[in-house]
This record gives C-alpha cells, sequence and structure tokens, in this order.
C-alpha cells in the first residue's frame, strides 16, 4: 500500500507518498486521497517523491489529472524530490513540459 | 549456491497480482546481478504488460492465468508473458501523441510505448492458443 502525509505550509500543501504507485490498489489510493485534500481546499500542491521508488502508466496518469482538477479549480500541482529514474520517465512521456518539477519540497514550495 | 538461470510464475487475473511478480522479478534479479537502471525498466515493463492483459486482454474481474518466464542469458534479461484472452497484439497500437496534453491523452497506449522505449527487443507471437510477448534487456546498456 502507498501511506501519503500531508503538511501544510503557509497556502501550500505538501504531500508525501510512501512506497510504489502503480496500478491496482496503490495508484487508487494514491488519486483518492489527493483528491480528498483537494476536496477540502487544498488546491496548491507539492508532491514530494522523495520517497517514492517506482511509478508506472497508471501512476503517471493519475499526476495528469491531479494537475488538471487543481488548474480548474485555480490551483497546481508541483513536483519535488523525483529520483533520476523518474524525472526520466517525465521525460521520455513529456509530462516535465507540463508540469514543474523541483529538486526538493522546499523548492517547490518556495514557487508558489 | 547458484541462483537458476529462468523462473516462472502463475499469476490470477487480478491487478493485485502485479505487484507479487514485481516482488519475484525483484528477487530473481538480485540473483543475478542485474544493475538497478535495467532493473527498474524490467520492472515497470512487466508491470505495464501485465496491467494491459488484466484490464484489455481478459478484463478487471474475469477469470485467466498468465504465465512469465524470467531468463538471464547471458548478458542480457527476458521476459515472456504468456495469457489465453483473445488475440490481441499489442504491438500494433499506435503511440501515443505525446503533443496531447496529458490530461487530455485517451487513457491507454502509454505503457506499451514504455515497453517499445525501455525494452531493447520486443516481439509478439500467437500459438497454440496462447498471446506470447516477449522482451529482453540488455544489461551492458545503462
Amino acid at each position: 500500500m502507498v501511506v501519503i502525509r500531508h503538511e501544510q505550509r503557509g497556502p501550500v500543501c505538501v504531500v508525501t507518498p510512501h512506497g510504489d504507485i502503480r496500478v491496482g490498489p496503490t495508484d487508487v489510493q494514491f488519486r483518492d486521497q489527493i483528491r480528498e485534500l483537494m476536496a477540502h481546499g487544498k488546491k496548491l500542491l507539492v508532491i514530494d517523491f522523495s520517497r517514492v521508488e517506482f511509478i508506472d502508466s497508471t501512476g503517471l496518469g493519475d499526476l495528469a489529472g491531479l494537475r488538471a482538477a487543481a488548474v480548474k479549480a485555480g490551483g497546481n500541482v508541483k513536483l519535488a524530490g523525483m529520483s533520476k529514474r523518474l524525472n526520466d520517465l517525465l521525460t521520455l512521456t513529456r509530462m516535465d513540459l507540463v508540469f514543474e518539477i523541483f529538486p526538493t519540497a522546499d523548492e517547490a514550495v518556495a514557487s508558489y | 549456491m547458484v541462483a537458476p538461470s529462468s523462473a516462472d510464475l502463475t499469476l490470477r487475473c487480478d491487478l493485485d497480482e502485479v505487484a507479487r511478480a514485481d516482488a519475484w522479478l525483484q528477487e530473481f534479479c538480485s540473483g543475478h546481478g542485474v544493475v538497478e537502471d535495467a532493473l527498474y525498466d524490467l520492472r515497470l515493463c512487466l508491470d505495464e504488460v501485465l496491467a494491459n492483459v488484466i484490464r484489455h486482454g481478459y478484463g478487471v474481474g474475469e477469470t485467466g492465468k498468465i504465465l512469465v518466464t524470467v531468463a538471464c542469458p547471458g548478458d542480457r534479461v527476458r521476459l515472456e508473458v504468456r495469457d489465453a484472452a483473445a488475440p490481441f497484439n499489442p504491438l500494433d497500437a499506435s503511440d501515443p501523441d505525446l503533443d496531447v496534453a496529458p490530461e487530455d491523452r485517451p487513457i491507454g497506449g502509454l505503457g506499451i510505448f514504455l515497453v517499445k522505449q525501455l525494452m531493447d527487443i520486443v516481439s509478439y507471437d500467437y500459438e497454440d492458443g496462447e498471446n506470447r510477448l516477449s522482451m529482453e534487456r540488455s544489461l551492458r546498456r545503462r
């Protein structure tokens, strides 16, 4: 399973998933828990991937959907703490062109 | 003790099984000195192919078996995924249009695109009532 912790830093909610995000239960947990936060008004989000080793195309699809929902609500989703492999995956799928990606969550928070 | 040069795993048609296959693959690769980059590619591609078979081959909630074989002949790892769903060659699917915003892309297609990008050899056959998708990843390439 994927455990998601979140911390409010001023207007920004930093979400830190722990575990792999793949097709099946974990991608549903990941998507639904962040959507729940958004439903409670958290629309400026940073997702800190420093505790995520693996994500598949289903998880990437979830990310795209979460970003679209946040933007529609007047917010955004920014990414931080990604490993080289996760960064490579975003580049390969050209998702790096739509997401703002930062080395650390602190830098992502400061960018809002 | 020398690690066996190949291994088989039988899975049910259930998305929960994808994580079990991943753990099995990691255990096999750890006994064969598979480097981290290659292991990530192999894990991702097996995940994508299994998800494809379960969601689009058999269908979620349906019954069916999937047989996975991994082998490490020399300086490469070979994976074969066999299923008895209706004949379907995923390699025939067109690649997703990456110029379209991610949220507007049609669902599906990205997984097989990643398999084509990350593996060195990918092939499909339909034989004896089975779909057989094979993929190979060189261990020399980073």
